[in-house]
């Protein structure tokens, strides 16, 4: 066994037993219509963090369903103490349901505001400063603690991918998921449009057949979707520009991006915003729009993500530190203020992928403890949600 | 003599491998431990084949099949969508 102390973090234990890397107090808008009013809350208000909400009115029940899902797994996500519900009072999703929701999973502080019951902006703005003012409060008390490294979930993902995407970035967050699983944590391998092409060879590394099975069920049934709307995720992929980049094939393409699962068996095939209590390498069931999948699996209790990227995004969330890598020189010089981790070494014969690998299973410990990732130093953390008729 | 141009092998029983910076005919592609010399000119981040492979064989690169020969290719030609193909050519594989 290699020595435990090494791959340690310093964390806060929450009441149901998970670690949270952060100390947040969320402020959720249970709609579109109180999401302005919840911003007003956060603001100035060192400690809480927001979201925007596009949905919680005006949608069937399938697709509410799935709104709620998220909303639930981000509060009840360990980096968030508390969270304060700011209603409208007429919508589809009132606070109340939200709530019991989060129950199911926590019990943790939850605490509301409705601006058609508080009376108008300015009243509401106040009592939600008010509550979440005495939730920070609290939250301070918190202090952190040793934990040890299978308490992580890591999230993996990609965006705006180039070649040093699955050159480079991606086989290092491969070599780290093997790492995690070998040291009892868990990562999730996610953005089920991307395995099309690739997905037997996903398969192939399931732990059991049942698992392989719902895997090429996943895939199959995202395809299906898609073809019920009349639309094919597989004509222009891969594109011209993916083509003049040097990807020949689709498989080729999801070859790429699939080395992110390293190759250790996967344990398990989760839907969009699963609990993750899963040790090891699992899939989750997500879209493809990066800034959706990663609040999927920070629904799905994921402490921070791994993310590549090599023409270059800023995109973070609010609730888990998404901890950018590139594999492009250019991009990481260019655009430094938001990329973590450069594994371009490895393209400059300079380091090996086992050697960024090391450093960045280090870094994540650091973050984890709470040094800063760049997207949180510009409060960036715009997200998206899962959609019935979703995101490719 | 011109210096030997960056490549890199993912897996080892990858058929081919990518240049990481343009290659002329007449150049050496390096994984740092292995040279292939470019028959024709290659454009950063493409293809160069290994090896010589015959039409219908299975061209690998990530360890994995990426998709098939679709005509006969041989070692230190540009490997890419004018001889490979994610489908067997007629005839099947080889």
């Amino acid at each position: 066994m290699e020595k435990q102390d090494a791959f340690t973090f310093m964390g806060y234990r929450r009441t149901d037993g998970r670690a949270g890397v952060r100390n947040h107090v969320l402020v959720i808008p249970t709609c579109a219509c109180s999401s302005d009013v919840a911003e007003m809350i956060t603001r100035n208000l060192p400690g809480a963090v927001g979201i925007h909400n596009q949905n919680g009115c005006g949608q069937v029940a399938g697709d509410r369903a799935m709104t709620l899902k998220l909303l639930a797994g981000l509060a009840a996500n360990p980096n968030v103490y508390g969270v304060l519900l700011v209603g409208l009072g007429c919508e589809q999703l009132q606070w109340e349901i939200v709530k019991e929701a989060i129950r199911l999973q926590t019990d943790k502080p939850v605490e509301a505001v409705e601006i058609q019951q508080c009376g108008g902006v300015k009243r509401t703005v106040a009592e939600g400063k008010r509550l979440a003012g005495e939730l920070i409060a609290q939250a301070a008390q918190c202090s952190r603690v040793p934990c040890p490294i299978s308490d992580l979930i890591v999230g993996t993902n990609c965006g705006g991918s180039d070649p040093t995407s699955g050159l480079s970035a991606n086989l290092v967050i491969g070599y780290v998921c093997d790492r995690l699983a070998d040291l009892g944590a868990t990562s999730i391998i996610s953005e089920t449009p991307e395995f099309v092409g690739a997905e037997k060879v996903l398969a192939k590394q399931a732990a059991t057949d049942e698992i392989g099975q719902q895997i090429l069920d996943i895939v199959a049934r995202c395809e299906q979707k898609f073809i019920d709307l009349g639309e094919n995720i597989r004509s222009g992929n891969p594109s011209q520009g993916n083509k003049a980049g040097g990807i020949t094939t689709l498989e080729e393409k999801s070859l790429g991006c699939i080395h992110k699962a390293g190759t250790r068996p996967i344990q398990a095939v989760l839907q969009s915003c699963d609990r993750v209590n899963t040790k090891g390498t699992v899939v989750m069931d997500t879209c493809a729009y990066d800034v959706c999948s990663v609040a999927e699996m920070t629904a799905g209790g994921a402490q921070l993500t791994i993310f590549s990227t090599g023409r270059g995004t800023p995109s973070g969330n609010p609730v888990a530190p998404v901890l950018k890598l590139t594999g492009n020189e250019h991009t990481a010089s260019w655009m430094e203020d938001f990329i973590d981790f450069d594994t371009s070494p490895s393209l400059r014969q300079e380091q090996t992928i086992a050697e960024l690998g090391e450093a960045l299973l280090q870094m994540i410990l650091r973050v984890a403890s709470g040094e800063l990732v760049k997207h949180e130093i510009f409060g960036i953390g715009e997200i998206a949600m899962p959609r019935l008729c979703n995101y490719c | 003599m011109t210096a030997k141009k960056k490549a890199v092998r993912i897996e080892d029983n990858d058929t081919v491998l990518t240049v990481l910076e343009a290659v002329q005919a007449g150049e050496t592609a390096s994984t740092g431990t292995e040279d292939i010399t470019a028959l024709e000119d290659i454009p950063q981040y493409h293809k160069i084949a290994r090896r010589a492979m015959k039409r219908g064989e299975i061209i690998y690169k990530y360890g994995q099949p990426m998709g098939y020969a679709a005509a006969d290719i041989a070692a230190g030609q540009w490997v890419h969508t004018h001889n490979a193909d994610s489908e067997p050519p007629e005839g099947g594989e080889a």
